[in-house]
């Protein structure tokens, strides 16, 4: 008997322990933006399903709204009703939400882009990586600065083409939910000429694989 | 020599290290400065979850002092409106003037429903203008040569 036991937790320990799979993620959230001349916030709540590939946020401040990315099209609705379809890049495949998924956090999926590593240096508690665009887009895009804190990601600095800094980006009070690290917060900061453009984004309560809910994350979208 | 050799090992250890730190240093910023510039919004953020359903309206209504200067814009990215039809010209007129090709280049170009089916009017309109003048002047034609 004791046998079996141990032949049977030999074969299942390790699927039960790195086995299950993580698809959907949900989540209150506040995004916090400072710039020169306003400030805004938005609070509610968000939705992703990596399967549907819908990135829906359920806003209720500053005013009730539905706003979902599906591709590179955005749509907003107001009182069920869509209020306007708009194109933008594809949130879905660049938010924190499909990356921490699909485990590509630590290097915020540049190993699935363009980019290639260039360098990789250790300094003190961090690990600095230098990724850069491939020849084709190098006339476009500058050097990413990636660093890690005990294997999380912590830190992204961005260049253009002409090696200046414009951005920063940073993940940290990372929390452990059902065994994958979700940063809490990120702060991120532009450089437009002198002036720093902030946006600090905070996540609460979040659930992972909430098969309860159904409606908002495949919310009905208008065919096309 | 092991003079020598120490020292280029001491050289390169400080080089090296002034190397790192240079990266290091680019991965922080001024939290007092951040938590200074957006103390308005964590204010307004704290009331807003005490007291559910609230919205902007609501607090510009009741004049409520944190919400000067916030703005409703979308805070996530800049995009761009669909139905812009090419170059600027209106979809109607490219189906009309030029047919199917102009339906292709609104549909490719636009990425919009309404956008294209105006220019299939278009090209419906231009296509039965075509008829009526072709007749029309074979009609002429023929009239002022004497077949009519």
């Amino acid at each position: 008997m004791k046998i079996r036991l141990l032949i049977f937790l030999t074969l299942m320990l390790p699927k039960i322990i790195f086995g299950q799979h993580f698809f959907r993620i949900e989540g209150d959230f506040s995004v916090k933006e400072k710039t020169e001349s306003q400030s805004q916030l938005t609070i509610g709540h968000f939705y992703f399903d990596k399967n549907i590939g819908k990135l829906v946020y359920n806003i209720t401040f500053p005013e009730k709204q539905v706003m979902v990315s599906e591709d590179t099209v955005l749509y907003l609705f107001m009182a069920d009703t869509l209020a306007s379809r708009t194109r933008s890049v594809d949130l879905t495949k660049f938010s924190i939400f499909y990356l921490t998924l699909n485990n590509q956090l630590n290097n915020y999926g540049l190993d699935n882009s363009f980019y290639k590593i260039d360098n990789v240096e250790n300094d003190g508690d961090m690990v600095i990586s230098t990724w850069v665009p491939g020849k084709r887009f190098s006339k476009h895009f500058g050097k990413v600065l990636l660093s890690q804190k005990n294997n999380r990601l912590f830190g992204i600095v961005f260049y253009n083409v002409e090696d200046q800094i414009i951005g920063k980006q940073f993940f940290e009070d990372y929390k452990v939910i059902n065994g994958i690290n979700f940063p809490t917060k990120m702060v991120k900061i532009t450089f437009n000429g002198e002036q720093k453009n902030y946006q600090v984004t905070t996540f609460e309560n979040i659930k992972l694989n909430n098969l309860n809910e159904k409606y908002y994350y495949d919310f009905p979208l208008p065919a096309y | 020599m092991k003079k020598i050799l120490l020292s280029s090992v001491f050289a390169f250890l400080i080089a090296a290290g002034s190397v790192f730190a240079g990266n290091a240093e680019l991965f922080s910023y001024d939290k007092d400065e951040l938590n200074n510039e957006i103390s308005n919004l964590s204010l307004l953020e704290n009331y807003v979850k005490s007291n559910e359903g609230i919205t902007l309206t609501n607090l510009v209504a009741e004049n409520n002092p944190l919400v000067a200067g916030i703005s409703l814009n979308n805070p996530f990215t800049s995009s761009v409106p669909f139905g812009e039809p090419p170059l600027g010209i209106g979809s109607f007129w490219w189906g009309c003037v030029f047919g199917v090709v102009g339906i292709a280049i609104v549909y490719f170009v636009s990425d919009d429903r309404d956008e294209t089916m105006k220019a299939f009017k278009g090209c419906v309109v231009g296509t039965l203008i075509s008829i009526v003048l072709y007749f029309g002047f074979y009609i002429a034609i023929l009239g002022a040569s004497g077949f009519l």
